[in-house]
């Protein structure tokens, strides 16, 4: 489940939006980071990638993991502190692809919690400063990736496709934790919003997050 | 002889702070006399969505919101319920929190310097509420940056349920995290990564590994939290008086990217790690 094979959505979307493959100098081959023009403006475009050679395996298909949650925090950060001093901030684009969170030893031993609210306050804390975060949601935004890479957004996009999956778990793990079959769980769905698994269904409570 | 009898008359004087409920807890923080609940039980405020999937709501719906005072000055405390639906985050209960931190920041504004407590038990997200409860998460994420750059925003994480999921990057988030060797503080439980990632990461039955990687003494030694305290009720709200006294931390956590990025470069990531080894590595790079 956390294999995602098809978490190939970030990278292609970066690129067609971007130009360029994003890679920084000194930072994980996961994490991808580039300036673009949005019409006729500059904006920041990040997104997360599957990189078979991550340092850490078990964040190899573009889970938000240790080094994507602190090099992700210090991109936002410099982006800030380039436009700390300009009127006019530019915005930031989280191009959203990502299965989850690494699910590892090593990663709850550091306090993989502090890599991802990381991430979190450096979105929050870009967007009170004026920048305006745009969620563009290509693939999955699954749990903690929802949690860090779209939820601080003004706004979150997401495109009508079924591989679009915005939920706070996958269904069969959900299944298991609430005792009920995955049958159960897809009736519930039916009748009950809290449930949605696919992106249409999601989309009327989108834009509640405060801004 | 005589050490021993001290010893066994401050047990007896000692009460637990993890056997209060919520309430109890939020009254044991504010200063006495002080406790005065926001959107309490009597309000009706229940989760809509429980119901229609056979389970029992609760009128506080697992979060207790009291205002009072700590240290003589203006308080909120937000106190989680981990005997209710494992302290995980509903609609209801996510947003008193979420505008309990933003009545506090907009006391700020104002000039009145409202502090806040939360009282952590909490499994994380509540699953039978899926996506509100992780659009309510956001918000409380959203309040808690905005609040933690006028006033210290306090976590006790004390109990046995401990602290997983969506509320384990709210301790992340908040200005100092106070802790007993009791709880544990993790992004994802040890089932959950047993299940996911497999035996080789971790053996979710091995209570001693599991306490040694999140429980509160390494996440002390390891910088997570600030303080370790004892299981004492006294002890915790003297420790929270204590922190708001030394006003906002000179570095948030969430800013401490550059050391945790120099630390995971000097790591063998080939090898699995124990938490001797993050202690260690830790200590070198500090």
């Amino acid at each position: 489940m956390a294999n995602n094979p098809t978490a190939i959505r970030g990278r292609a979307w970066f690129e067609a939006l971007t130009g360029s493959n994003g890679k920084l100098p000194n930072g994980p081959g996961s994490l991808l980071v580039a300036e673009a023009k949005l019409g006729n403006e500059p904006a920041i475009f990040i997104a997360l990638a599957p990189d078979p050679n991550a340092r850490f395996p078990r964040a190899r298909n573009a889970e938000v993991g240790l080094e994507e949650g602190f090099y992700g925090t210090r991109a936002l950060r410099e982006i800030m502190a380039q436009d700390a001093n300009k009127a006019v901030k530019r915005p930031i684009i989280s191009v959203v692809d990502s299965v989850c969170q690494a699910y590892g030893r090593r990663e709850e031993l550091v306090g993989i919690h502090i890599a991802a609210a990381g991430i979190i306050a450096a979105f929050a804390e870009a967007r009170m400063a004026g920048h305006p975060i745009i969620a563009l949601i290509v693939g999955r935004a699954v749990s903690g990736s929802f949690l860090t890479l779209c939820a601080q957004a003004n706004h979150m996009i997401a495109f009508d496709d079924p591989e679009v999956l915005i939920h706070a778990m996958y269904k069969d793990a959900a299944a298991r934790i609430t005792k009920r079959s995955v049958a159960e769980l897809d009736k519930l769905v039916k009748k009950s919003c809290p449930w949605p698994m696919i992106s249409s269904r999601f989309r009327n409570s989108a834009d509640s997050t405060n801004c | 002889m005589s050490l021993n009898m001290n010893e066994s008359n401050s047990r007896e004087s000692r009460r637990s702070y993890i056997e209060l409920k919520a309430r109890e807890r939020a009254t044991q923080l504010l200063d006495p006399g002080t406790f005065h609940e926001l959107v309490g039980p009597f309000d009706r405020m229940e989760s809509v969505w429980l119901p229609m999937q056979g389970i029992v709501p609760q009128s506080d719906d697992g979060c207790v919101v009291a205002k009072g005072t700590i240290d003589g000055q203006p308080a909120v405390v937000i106190a989680m319920e981990g005997k209710f639906q494992g302290g995980s985050i509903g609609e209801i209960c996510g947003m008193k929190m979420a505008m309990a931190f933003a009545l506090a920041r907009k006391d700020n504004e104002k000039g009145i310097p409202t502090r806040a407590v939360l009282s952590l038990e909490s499994g994380g997200v509540r699953l039978q509420e899926a996506n509100i409860g992780e659009l309510v998460i956001a918000e409380i994420y959203a309040e808690l940056v905005a609040l933690r750059q006028y006033t210290p925003v306090v976590v006790v994480i004390a109990g046995n349920t401990g602290c997983f999921g969506g509320m384990s990057l709210a301790a992340g988030l908040s200005s100092y995290v106070i802790m007993t060797r009791q709880a544990r503080l993790s992004m994802n439980g040890p089932e959950v990564i047993e299940q996911e990632a497999g035996l080789e990461e971790i053996v979710a039955s091995d209570k001693v590994f599991v306490w040694g990687m999140c429980g509160g003494a390494q996440r002390y030694a390891t910088g997570a939290v600030d303080v370790l305290v004892e299981d004492d009720a006294d002890a915790i709200t003297e420790a929270v008086k204590e922190t708001f006294r030394k006003g906002l931390p000179p570095v948030l956590r969430t800013d401490q990217y550059e050391l945790f990025i120099r630390r995971l470069a000097a790591m063998d990531t080939s090898k699995q790690w124990t938490a001797e080894d993050i202690r260690t590595v830790w200590k070198e790079i500090a």
